[in-house]
């Protein structure tokens, strides 16, 4: 399976959902899209496509996708980054109406620089040669960042507590 | 402690979603927009909904800023914690006001510059929280936990 989510941004991303629609309308293995589409208007036809996906359902999906195709927010794919699952990341841009400013493209572009990890794509036309090569790919981007999450937890922890006194 | 966990839906609401850890041991509520992803997060939990969209929105900032005294008055929080948008701005200023301390994590996109909620939260919280070493020179009182993922 395949998931494709685009968050909760109030702007389309046609642009990404037109792409994966032809990827899989042309793919032979029959492998299932499912696509979390937000406040995008292009009419799926090759993909199941959800509005939104409760956040449950959600991280299912996420830990049953063979590939996740993500828009470029941190909570839409740092977690699959340090699950050592390889997102390929695709940012909303200013200049098609997908955001207010391309600040996507840019901590894209620092995320792949940085941590690696993911498959960036800010060329649309490359994204069904990243599907395609999804394992290669996925290899020559492979990141050493591991889960800071519980450590970050038990910092703040102390840090709230230290602050308000641990009531 | 009791505290109040104020922002927007989307990924600012995921940063605070995912302090659970420290969270559920506390008496908590929350502020956050009545949306899709807000709501299946937020299962179980005591949630009033603020007025959005938030950004450069002054009508709704003023709408919000009534339901912050409301809230604060009513719930008296020992602690606000926010990692934005601009729906945190009333929450700090009033809470600090009635004697809250307040705590704003600044999201993990934003590598090498303050977000506008930052900048206007900045002379009013007591803790500011960053995940980028760069981000202590944007703000000099903050403290760099690295990243929260």
């Amino acid at each position: 399976m395949i998931l494709v989510t685009v968050g909760t941004h109030e702007q389309p991303f046609n642009r990404l959902l037109e792409a994966v629609d032809s990827i899989a309308a042309s793919q032979t293995s029959h492998e299932r899209w499912i696509v979390q589409y937000g406040f995008s208007s292009y009419q799926l036809q090759s993909c199941q496509g959800y509005r939104f996906v409760p956040a449950d359902q959600m991280e299912t999906y996420l830990k049953e996708a063979r590939i996740v195709i993500t828009h470029g927010g941190p909570a839409s794919f740092m977690e699959l980054v340090s699950m050592g699952k390889t997102p390929i990341v695709v940012p909303r841009q200013a200049c098609f109406d997908e955001h207010v400013n391309d600040h996507q493209v840019d901590f894209t572009r620092q995320v792949a620089e940085r941590i690696g990890g993911i498959i960036p794509i800010y060329n649309i036309d490359d994204l069904p040669a990243a599907v395609e090569d999804f394992d290669l790919r996925s290899a020559q981007v492979s990141s050493g960042f591991v889960s800071h999450h519980a450590a970050f937890v038990a910092s703040f922890t102390a840090l709230a507590d230290q602050l308000v006194g641990s009531k | 402690m009791k505290i109040c966990l104020v922002g927007s839906s989307g990924g600012h609401l995921s940063h605070l979603m995912m302090l659970e850890d420290w969270w559920r041991a506390h008496e908590r509520f929350w502020v956050t927009f009545d949306k899709e992803d807000a709501r299946s997060k937020l299962v179980g939990e005591r949630v009033y909904s603020c007025y959005f969209p938030t950004n450069r929105n002054l009508k709704n900032l003023v709408r919000n800023t009534f339901l912050a005294w409301k809230v604060l008055k009513r719930e008296k929080p020992d602690l606000i914690v926010s990692s934005g948008a601009a729906v945190a701005v009333p929450f700090f200023y009033l809470g600090k006001l009635l004697g809250a301390k307040t705590i704003y994590l600044e999201v993990f996109d934003r590598m090498d510059a303050a977000t506008l909620t930052g900048k206007l939260v900045y002379p009013v919280a007591d803790r500011v929280v960053v995940q980028w070493d760069e981000m202590t020179s944007v703000y000099p009182k903050a403290v760099n936990l690295g990243s929260i993922f």
